[in-house]
């Protein structure tokens, strides 16, 4: 048992190398974070080895064996991917009955008709502008086109995005459904759900599939009575994950070089 | 079993996330350790409270990690004589005035909301001064440190001398220094990942079993959304190079006062903290560190409350 702290730095070592291999270290850590956890494995042999081969005054306690936790638990994380369940526990708005969602909802539609009208098309630099949303950029796209207000002027123009769906029947009308990703900026625990409300019947949809919504942007209410932008889809169609992630990652995760991929958006970052 | 899963992940990203800091928290620790001696400490950490506590903050700055790698170099400048205001000012401020931390807060924020950038740095730096110089007056010269997980005895020195290292003239040569800073690392990287286990098990369950629109069972009340947010703050655990786009992301539903409760308190103390505290040092001075972070951490957020 002298050895047993020697021991406990092979295997964290072993199980960071066993993960990484894996191709999984991205679900547990953004890809900036990535580079402090796979140069740990260095350090930690050398401790290990330090402490292997020379004396030292360490009794072993049962307490210790909690240090072992981390080999119990990687067990259960299979493919290392947070189910959907987490974005409905992870949500920040009040839960309401649909008759108070539809009285927030009611002026939608006179609220889009007069920012169409209201956007003189002499200043808009992007007329037929079309958001294909990629992966490195999605969460601050998702983020930016959902809240904020200098968005606006996106209405009417079309996106195309691809996510899985959740259940936000809670928050929103049976005319509507939520889908999007995680976005991750430094590990799986900061992990939040972000990406758009579609107007399509909630019924048609199975929560956790994944599909890829072209349409509209509109500007919509949420349940607390913000304005928030959503999709009014010309197709919804159900698609495989492919090799698409759960999660997606903040521009901060990416570094400045991907954010500065925003700029072909005409946002800023 | 998607419960568990879930549990499971976030456990081990806190784990993976923490591990690279800690290493670099209890290697620094072990280079004061090593290299300087208690009375090069006496001679450059002023005995004044105010200014200690400002020097305490100020090294702080340059430590680019988070709430995690601070206590094994705040516990080991308290082994060094560093009076005990300057740890503690140290380790509170640390976290939420070091540079990657402040990027972090100026992305979420800066665009749209500046104030909560400079509210977070300027009630950071005040908060770990108040706290710093309180629990200087309360424990001066008190011992509140745990014993260590590897004993050093008189036949175990890590120099393998028996001896505190600076009090004798032995040549230290790169060897005994390497093995020194080793063992010294080792020593404290499993003090602080032995008591991270549990706060982070406890961190994980919370964000998954809880959700989160009970925070808004006070969204109408100021005050207690504040406190709310300070304990929501306090459970999730999260690291606060982060924080601040969680922050963000509840600003639509509470107001900057509660945000400002949250992202003061969570880089200060949360539960994974709290373990790896009480197992580092005394159950009485975690209690009042604990205390006086909420308290003053409140009086702090209500203030900025009625200035926004």
């Amino acid at each position: 048992m002298k050895k047993f702290l020697a021991f406990v730095c092979f295997l964290y070592a072993s199980l960071i190398i066993f993960i990484w291999l894996k191709g999984d270290l991205n679900n547990y850590i953004a890809p900036n974070m990535q580079i402090y956890i796979k140069s740990s494995v260095f350090f930690l042999i050398i401790i290990g080895i330090v402490l292997f081969v020379n004396k030292i005054n360490y009794r072993f306690k049962v307490s210790d064996l909690i240090l072992l936790l981390p080999f119990i638990l990687i067990m259960f994380t299979s493919d290392g991917v947070l189910s959907v369940d987490i974005a409905k526990v992870k949500a920040t708005s009040k839960s309401r009955n649909k008759t108070e969602i539809n009285e927030i909802k009611k002026d939608e539609n006179k609220q889009n008709d007069n920012i169409i009208e209201n956007t003189p098309i002499t200043q808009n630099k992007i007329e037929d502008f079309y958001f294909d949303i990629e992966e490195s950029t999605y969460s601050y796209l998702a983020d930016y086109l959902t809240y904020m207000t200098g968005a606006r002027k996106y209405v009417g123009k079309t996106i195309k995005a691809k996510g899985f769906a959740v259940d936000y029947s809670e928050y929103l009308t049976d005319d509507y459904f939520a889908f999007g990703r995680y976005m991750i900026t430094c590990c799986a625990a900061d992990a939040e759900f972000t990406g758009f409300m579609v107007k399509y019947p909630s019924d048609k949809i199975e929560y956790g599939k994944w599909y890829e919504v072209e349409g509209y942007l509109e500007l919509g209410k949420d349940s607390e009575g913000y304005d928030i932008m959503t999709i009014n889809p010309t197709s919804v169609k159900e698609v495989s994950q492919g090799d698409s992630n759960n999660n997606v990652y903040s521009c901060d995760s990416y570094g400045k070089g991907e954010c500065e991929k925003l700029q072909k958006y005409d946002l800023e970052y | 079993m998607d419960t568990i899963k879930n549990i499971s992940i976030i456990f081990t990203s806190i784990f993976f996330e923490s591990i690279p800091f800690l290493l670099l928290g209890a290697f620094i620790s072990s280079i004061i350790e090593t290299y300087i001696s208690n009375e090069t400490m006496a001679k450059i950490i002023p005995r004044n409270k105010v200014l200690g506590s400002f020097v305490g903050i100020f090294l702080g700055f340059f430590l680019p990690a988070c709430d995690c790698a601070v206590i094994p170099i705040s516990k080991r400048l308290l082994k060094k004589k560093v009076p005990i205001n300057v740890s503690v000012s140290f380790m509170l401020a640390s976290p939420i005035i070091n540079p990657v931390v402040l990027l972090s807060t100026y992305y979420a924020f800066y665009n749209k909301n500046p104030e909560i950038f400079w509210y977070r740095l300027l009630f950071g730096i005040l908060i770990a001064l108040i706290i710093g110089i309180i629990i200087g007056i309360i424990y001066n010269n008190k011992h509140i440190i745990k014993n260590e997980l590897l004993e050093e005895d008189e036949d175990d020195c890590c120099c393998e001398c028996g001896h505190d290292h600076h009090n004798h003239k032995h040549k230290h040569t790169f060897k005994h220094d390497f093995i020194s800073i080793c063992k010294h690392t080792a020593n404290d990287f499993f003090e602080v990942v032995k008591f991270l286990m549990f706060g982070a098990f406890i961190a994980s369950l919370v964000q998954v079993m809880l959700p989160r629109n009970v925070l808004l069972v006070f969204d109408n009340n100021q005050v207690l959304s504040v406190l709310v947010l300070m304990i929501f703050a306090y459970l999730i655990s999260l690291c606060s190079t982060s924080d601040s786009f969680i922050g963000k992301s509840l600003l639509s539903s509470f107001s900057k006062g509660s945000i400002m409760g949250y992202l003061l308190l969570g880089p200060m103390i949360d539960v994974k903290n709290t373990f790896v505290l009480l197992g580092n040092y005394k159950k009485s001075f975690v209690i009042t560190l604990i205390s006086l972070i909420f308290v003053v951490t409140f009086i702090c957020s209500l203030l900025v409350v009625m200035l926004l």
